[in-house]
């Protein structure tokens, strides 16, 4: 029997956490318990964490079910087909924040819309161009003009 | 105490705070209705919306928009068997059924009045408790209010579906993000990794749209989908009747209702239950105490009306901690609590004699703003089912645009925009891991409190440990929650023993 992949990583991810804000707390230093100092706090959440990430291992609360390795047996591609969505939206809003800059707000939004449409590949090219247009046309209206909000709509460079 | 009544119902009657009243439980509405946006989302959203207005206002519509998705939720658990917040899981069981025996309306308008009479439970139960509990809490110092906090975070990560423990990481993962930026004893920086516009610490609001909103969205993309809408199918005759009850179905309603209000109005006030366990706890009492259980999970009239009058009453008492101690109950009222923060207003038992037009303003628009839901309903059930018909897949760029600018408007600066990214990722991997998300924010916003609370008592006691302890309250309190971590640790044995057979 083996403990399931997600305990696992669940686990392995409390202890890195864990481990950090042990750091943290040393490098900040931790003081007395009369004259406790900046790192006394991390040093107490790293070592709570790091005792429930043992915790966590020693008493998985699921085991490796045949989802597990059915998944495994998938191909790359399908696997990968499943990242989909996660790929599509981090470009769009990483897109936004950089077309803000260089392109204003318009261009940012139309980005953000037209990209983050694709994460869904039920969604036409027609479906993602037309909410594209509309939303960014009524962002423009709400955001600009309507809430007054320090936008700039085009910007070049 | 009517002098308190009459104060709050002349703040709530001012023009103003009465139409951002309406626009809170308006939106709160359409939100509850549509699948994949939750109360926390829609908080989150509209939070840096409040920047520009005063407090009472501000806490008015984000407070309508809180309990008004408590009516909208019951809508789309109903016609489409999902519930659009979790503490309507409940109704899926007998709304559904009986959507599909043509009953959808019945069921829909007595989900209305159930909810209607369980908020107003919810808000004599306030108005009567509330100034008691603050004046017992007058008493408490630093070590009380640190072993309080303790209880509360430790019975929110009891709540979680899955791993006990997990849900007790998620919160100390809060806890870390809640000390991120400079110290507030000598503000020494930490863990800011260097940048500039980490010094005040990760923004509220820009963890809330990443946790809420753009992992969200991460995880319902290509999922959720319309197909089993039912109010769509209906024939004209049907849908010219859509929200009528049918003969009897009051009577049947009538006590599980006021049973309903009692039970969310008792378990709303407790840290870290709220409207779902009360949902589910009057859903066990109306099958436990009906002659004909066997009618139970087939379409019976009191599986709707109880649970929706239980989850309505406890989102007004859930207010109780949270505006008489500081102390959240839920990850909803620890946004909350964020938000009175942000119009410097620390909630507590002084709140009540600094601030009265604020308090019992927002008492009392609890009692308006339902008033505005039972009334809009009743037309607008036919625009929302038609709403329903708009796929996800169209929905979730127009609420992506919503966050990144939500963001942006928070601080005005596209930082805050890539906070809520690396939050969303982060929520989603933490999501897969099965850790909970709402255990976080609550460990996120109590962080800072727990720690002043914890140095200060360690400040005033010399560093003698034995003042937690040796203090009445804050012993109980520790008491109640080594009890609580041993319940834990037993429950998590006992699942780890069967999952290693």
């Amino acid at each position: 029997m083996k403990t399931s992949k997600r305990e696992l990583h669940a686990a392995m991810l409390t202890f890195a956490v864990g481990v950090l804000c042990l750091y943290s707390g040393l490098l900040y230093g931790v003081g007395t318990l009369t004259e406790t100092d900046s790192g006394s706090y991390p040093f107490l959440l790293g070592v709570v964490l790091i005792i429930l990430s043992i915790l966590l291992l020693i008493m998985p609360a699921e085991r490796r079910n045949v989802d597990e390795d059915h998944e495994e047996a998938q191909s790359l591609w399908i696997r990968l087909k499943r990242y989909r969505p996660w790929l599509f939206i981090t470009i769009s809003v990483i897109g936004f924040v950089i077309l803000n800059q260089y392109g204003g707000f318009v261009a940012a939004t139309l980005f953000l819309l037209l990209c983050s449409g694709f994460a869904d590949p039920k969604n036409s090219f027609i479906t993602v161009v037309s909410i594209g247009a509309l939303a960014t046309i009524a962002s423009v209206l709400i955001f600009y003009y309507g809430l007054n909000l320090p936008l700039t709509l085009f910007t070049w460079g | 105490m009517i002098d308190n009544l009459i104060l709050g119902l002349n703040t709530v009657l001012v023009w103003q705070n009465l139409l951002y009243c309406f626009f809170g439980v308006f939106i709160g509405n359409l939100i509850g209705v549509l699948p994949g946006i939750g109360p926390l989302a829609a908080l989150s959203m509209l939070l840096p919306m409040t920047y520009g207005l005063g407090p009472v206002p501000s806490l008015m519509m984000l407070a309508g928009l809180y309990y008004g998705t408590s009516y909208g939720g019951a809508i789309t658990a109903i016609l489409l068997n999902i519930p659009g917040t979790a503490q309507h899981a409940v109704v899926c069981v007998d709304g559904h059924p009986m959507a599909k025996q043509g009953k959808a309306g019945s069921a829909i308008f007595m989900g209305i009045f159930a909810s209607f009479v369980g908020a107003c439970f919810g808000v004599v139960i306030l108005s009567l408790f509330s100034p008691v509990i603050a004046r017992v809490a007058l008493q408490f110092g630093a070590p009380e209010y640190f072993a309080l906090m303790l209880l509360g975070l430790l019975a929110a990560s009891g709540l979680t579906t899955g791993s006990p423990i997990k849900g007790i990481i998620a919160v100390v993962f809060g806890l870390v993000f809640g000390f991120v930026g400079a110290d507030m004893f000598n503000g020494k920086l930490r863990l800011t990794l260097g940048l500039v516009e980490l010094q005040d610490g990760i923004s509220l609001v820009a963890l809330a749209l990443g946790l809420f909103g753009v992992m969200d969205i991460l995880l319902n993309v290509g999922k959720l989908d319309n197909s089993n809408l039912i109010g769509q199918k209906n024939t004209t005759e049907e849908k010219k009747s859509f929200v009528r009850p049918d003969p009897g179905d009051m009577t049947k309603s009538f006590h599980p209702i006021i049973r309903g209000g009692v039970i969310g109005s008792f378990f709303g006030a407790l840290p870290g239950t709220g409207g779902t366990f009360a949902s589910f706890m009057s859903y066990t009492a109306e099958k436990k105490l009906s002659k004909t259980p066997e009618r139970f999970g087939r379409g019976a009239i009191e599986g709707v009306a109880g649970p929706e009058s239980a989850n309505s009453s406890a989102d007004i008492t859930a207010f109780i901690p949270t505006l008489t101690l500081g102390i959240p109950g839920d990850a909803v009222m620890a946004l909350m609590l964020g938000a009175l923060m942000i119009h410097n207003i620390i909630p507590g038992p002084r709140m009540m004699s600094l601030q009265p037009d604020l308090f019992w303003g927002l008492i009392m628009s609890f009692w308006v703003g339902n008033l505005f839901l039972l009334i809009l309903n009743i037309p607008l059930v036919n625009i929302w089912v038609k709403l329903l018909a708009v796929p996800y897949r169209i929905l979730y760029p127009i609420i992506l645009v919503l966050i990144c600018v939500g963001a942006y408007s928070s601080s005005y600066t596209m930082f805050d925009v890539l906070v809520v990214l690396v939050i969303g990722i982060f929520g989603y991997i933490i999501t897969k891991l099965g850790f909970e998300p709402a255990p976080l924010l609550m460990g996120f916003v109590l962080g800072p409190m727990v720690e002043e609370n914890f140095r200060r008592s360690l400040n005033l006691s010399d560093g003698d440990l034995s003042i937690f302890i040796t203090r009445p309250i804050s012993g109980v309190c520790l008491a109640i929650c080594l009890l609580m971590l041993c319940i834990t640790l037993y429950k998590q044995l006992k699942t780890a023993k069967r999952v290693l057979k």
